[in-house]
């Protein structure tokens, strides 16, 4: 009797048990997204693309939902993230900002996509421009994949440079050439014995930097390197420039009136406020376009690129599923071709930002006189710069950008000021 | 002793399980409601980029901890209440304890080790003299050293889990210091209470076992000097032997020929053919003695008894008495079914044979009547003279002998000095002794 009861049970169990393992479950995979645009632009299509990648992927893997959060603001996305991690309920696939990621990388938060993306067939690293792909990764491993890019071009007045009657620059162009120009624009022009008319707005030493080639840190972040030619003749450079304006801090009002010849422009910026409606309500009364960011010699890379990264975290527990899902965002080229169409910034796929369909899109809303077209596109890419990835990369810059600052800003001696402040982020970098 | 050494061990071991679980709760509590506090005040950003590794899901912490904690109790108190004989199995609990242990203290962000000293006291509480236990021991020692966040968080990347208590202000963040301060100080303390009493114990234990040896070569000091005195009343038991040999035969032996030989010297005048014949007798009897001393040196056995049996033994010495002597011995013998064993028989001629040689020596004897016969299941030895007797009965050498060897075979002598002298020795048969039909009732 007691053994037939037990015989019952245990057959019960087993069904139970055999019926969990067999049925076919919903995959519920969670990702993390925030609300408007990564580059502090106006947005109003911000889910389209994730809705529509996830229907499409919903469609292919017809036992996973894909969930998000709404609503999360940019500002609010970083904390939100943090704390979600803290309580241990992070989603699979996340945002995640620049300011974070080398966190999160050191935290071992983020998954290590390198044997995914030794295993997928499907997958060529090669697909990506380097250096979007680079964002993604800390000390040698993949993190995370870019998502969409954002290089930073080179905003022209071009009715002031016609008024001085300068020729456009060409997307060629380098630093001696562009300091030449603001030489030259900047005037006096209604003679009141006051410059009213600016070089540069907003042309900082980073900028500079850049331009000029030179690597603040060694690859793991224990090292700085500021004491070297390359940054002091960046220095240099912003000092020079800042020399022409008689000390006078050049103002957004001014830059909007169309009393600066130059600033540097993220391409987001310019996908915003180069075609209809935006372009009535900013830069309205002066034409404009964006060419490269000069440097210091032709061959040189010279744009810094900012990505918006995508990763899984390592704690995901559909692993697989959260790769195809990363994939189908970062590496589907429908995905990354509705980036030009939703979105502000471009795709860091080679084959989406050089296609046809792209180039239309943009000559579309450009007025078509515009420089900025795919090649140039393309060929910034290609040439941007990264900068070294490390826990301490954003504090340390900080720090970098405070005293450097003050150093343009007083004028001082650079040398002997950068050996200082060389020891002092050795320092800090070893603690 | 040993119960309340015990108990107290128990009870101390209680007490570190208690004082292990509030620190493991705490500890759990600690990572549990921080987290609730980092978020309720948006803190969690700046505290990513304190710690050193992503936490786990609190909740995971807080309960997995507890009740990896209450699995350990568990294996310590099912090993507690069965002592477990099997030194493999022991080795495996201690295995286990230990692989639990370090799941907590990992759980725990290597914040609190001291779940190892309570698993050290228990693994020294069971094993105690094994090989095994020696390494396992100082294999926990290394991973005590080891179980640090400072040394371990080398090697495997985790949440440095002090950073938990930072986030709190001065004040509250120095009370959760003290507490937990408080808490570890006190299970040190437990510790070394239980080691300071276990090892008392084993003093006391050693000092126990030298007393038991010195007790046990007392006693085998006794057993030696009780073999040595064993030894000498052998000796003395041999002596009086060889004595009561020399008495029954020699003695015997001596006797007759006295008699004859006195007999010879009343004759030899009046009858020198006659005298001539009791000398032959005289000088057979010696013979025989000689054959006698002999064969007590050889075997100390009758060497009648051995050539005639008992019968023909007896009536062989009741012959040479009459012989020797004008004594008229009349035989009973109703034993035809019995078979004796030689010593018994031993004792039977013995006594017929001392017997008849007191009624002569000191009763004056003319009349002997020797009756052997079973009654009741008892052997009954009758031997009555027409001597002097004796009102109180004075135990010479021969009636100490007699009793001695009547008592060897459970048997009882009486004797009875009045009216000549009686001799009645009683022993009880033995099994298989009698085989005959016609025993006389």
């Amino acid at each position: 009797m007691m053994n037939k009861k037990h015989l019952i049970i245990l057959i019960l169990v087993i069904g139970c048990v055999l019926t969990l393992v067999c049925w076919p479950q919903t995959i519920v995979l969670r990702i993390g997204i925030f609300a408007g645009s990564n580059w502090d632009v106006p947005s109003g299509d911000c889910y389209v693309i994730i809705d529509q990648s996830i229907e499409r992927f919903e469609k292919e893997h017809p036992n996973v939902k894909v969930e998000y959060e709404s609503g999360i603001l940019k500002e609010d996305y970083s904390q939100w993230l943090s704390e979600q991690y803290l309580k241990g309920n992070e989603p699979d696939i996340f945002m995640i900002l620049s300011e974070d990621f080398n966190t999160l990388s050191y935290l071992g938060a983020l998954k290590n996509l390198n044997q995914f993306i030794q295993e997928d067939q499907s997958f060529d690293t090669q697909q990506y421009y380097k250096s979007a792909l680079q964002a993604g990764k800390y000390q040698d491993k993949q993190y995370a994949l870019p998502y969409e890019s954002n290089p930073t071009l080179m905003f022209v007045n071009k009715t002031l440079l016609q008024k001085e009657g300068i020729s456009m620059p060409k997307n060629h162009w380098t630093l001696d050439d562009f300091y030449k120009i603001c030489q030259k624009v900047t005037k006096d022009s209604n003679h009141d014995g006051v410059i009213d008319q600016y070089g540069c707005y907003n042309f900082n030493w980073l900028d500079s930097l850049y331009s000029h080639g030179a690597r603040l840190f060694n690859e793991t972040g224990t090292e700085c390197y500021v004491n070297q030619s390359s940054v002091k003749d960046s220095i240099s450079f912003i000092q020079k420039l800042n020399e022409l304006n008689q000390g006078h801090n050049i103002t957004s009002h001014e830059f909007d009136q169309g009393q600066v010849a130059f600033s540097p422009m993220p391409f987001s910026q310019y996908r915003t406020y180069k075609p209809y409606p935006w372009r009535v309500k900013k830069y309205s009364n002066f034409e404009w376009d964006c060419v490269k960011m000069p440097s210091l010699s032709l061959t040189q890379n010279s744009t810094q690129v900012s990505s918006l990264l995508m990763g899984m975290s390592a704690r995901s527990h559909h692993t697989q599923i959260a790769w195809e899902f990363l994939k189908m965002l970062s590496y589907d080229e429908q995905t990354q071709k509705q980036l030009f169409q939703y979105s502000q910034g471009i795709s860091s796929l080679k084959s989406v930002t050089q296609s046809k369909e792209a180039l239309l899109l943009l000559n579309d809303e450009s007025l078509g006189d515009s420089q900025v077209d795919m090649s140039l596109l393309n060929e910034v890419m290609e040439n941007t710069v990264n900068h070294s990835q490390f826990k301490k990369y954003e504090s340390t810059l900080n720090l970098l950008n405070t005293s450097i600052q003050q150093i343009i800003q007083n004028d001082e001696e650079v040398d002997i000021s950068l050996i200082t402040l060389q020891k002092e982020i050795n320092q800090y970098l070893k603690e | 002793m040993n119960k309340s050494y015990f108990r107290s061990l128990t009870s101390l071991r209680t007490f570190m399980i208690l004082l292990n679980l509030v620190i493991v709760i705490f500890n759990g509590t600690i990572v549990l409601l921080t987290t609730k506090y980092i978020v309720q005040n948006g803190l969690a950003r700046d505290f990513l980029d304190d710690i050193s590794y992503i936490p786990h899901h609190p909740l995971f912490v807080f309960l997995g901890s507890i009740t990896l904690f209450c699995i350990l109790s568990y294996i310590i108190y099912h090993r507690g209440e069965k002592i477990i004989e099997n030194k493999k199995m022991n080795i495996l609990y201690s295995g286990v304890e230990f692989i639990v242990c370090a799941m907590i203290i990992y759980l725990l962000y290597m914040g609190y080790n001291g779940v190892i000293l309570l698993v050290f006291c228990d693994c020294i509480y069971h094993l105690k003299d094994d090989k095994y236990s020696k390494w396992l021991l100082a294999a926990m020692v290394i991973v005590y050293l080891f179980a640090s966040y400072d040394v371990f968080s080398i090697v495997v990347p985790m949440t440095n889990v002090s950073q938990y208590m930072v986030v709190y202000d001065a004040s509250v963040r120095g009370m959760l210091m003290i507490a937990k301060n408080i808490l570890e100080t006190c299970n040190l303390l437990l510790f070394i209470v239980f080691i300071i009493v276990y090892i008392a114990e084993q003093m006391q234990e050693n000092e126990n076992i030298t007393k038991e040896l010195s007790m046990i070569y007392q006693v085998n000091k006794e057993l030696k000097d009780y073999a040595a005195i064993t030894e000498k009343i052998g000796e003395n038991n041999e002596r009086k032997r060889l004595a009561r040999e020399i008495h029954d035969t020699l003695g015997h032996a001596l006797t007759g020929i006295a008699a004859g030989v006195d007999a010879c010297i009343a004759m030899i005048d009046i009858n020198p053919s006659a005298t001539k014949q009791q000398l032959q007798v005289v000088s057979r009897v010696v013979r025989e003695g000689i054959g006698d001393v002999r064969n007590s040196l050889n075997k100390l056995r009758p060497g009648a008894l051995e050539k005639h049996g008992l019968k023909g033994a007896i009536e062989k010495m009741i012959e040479e008495f009459s012989n020797v002597s004008d004594l008229v011995i009349e035989l009973d013998y109703r034993l035809d079914h019995v078979d004796f064993e030689n010593t018994k028989e031993d004792i039977l001629f013995r006594i017929i044979q001392e017997s008849i040689t007191n009624a002569l020596r000191h009763g004056g004897a003319t009349h002997i009547d020797v009756s052997l016969y079973l009654e009741d299941n008892m052997l009954y030895l009758k031997i009555k003279d027409n001597g002097i007797g004796c009102d109180d009965i004075h135990y010479g050498f021969g009636l100490k002998q007699m009793k001695e060897r009547v008592a060897i075979v459970n048997g009882n002598v009486e004797y009875d000095g009045h009216n000549g002298f009686l001799t009645v020795v009683k022993i009880p048969m033995q099994r298989g002794e009698n085989y005959g039909k016609s025993v006389d009732c």
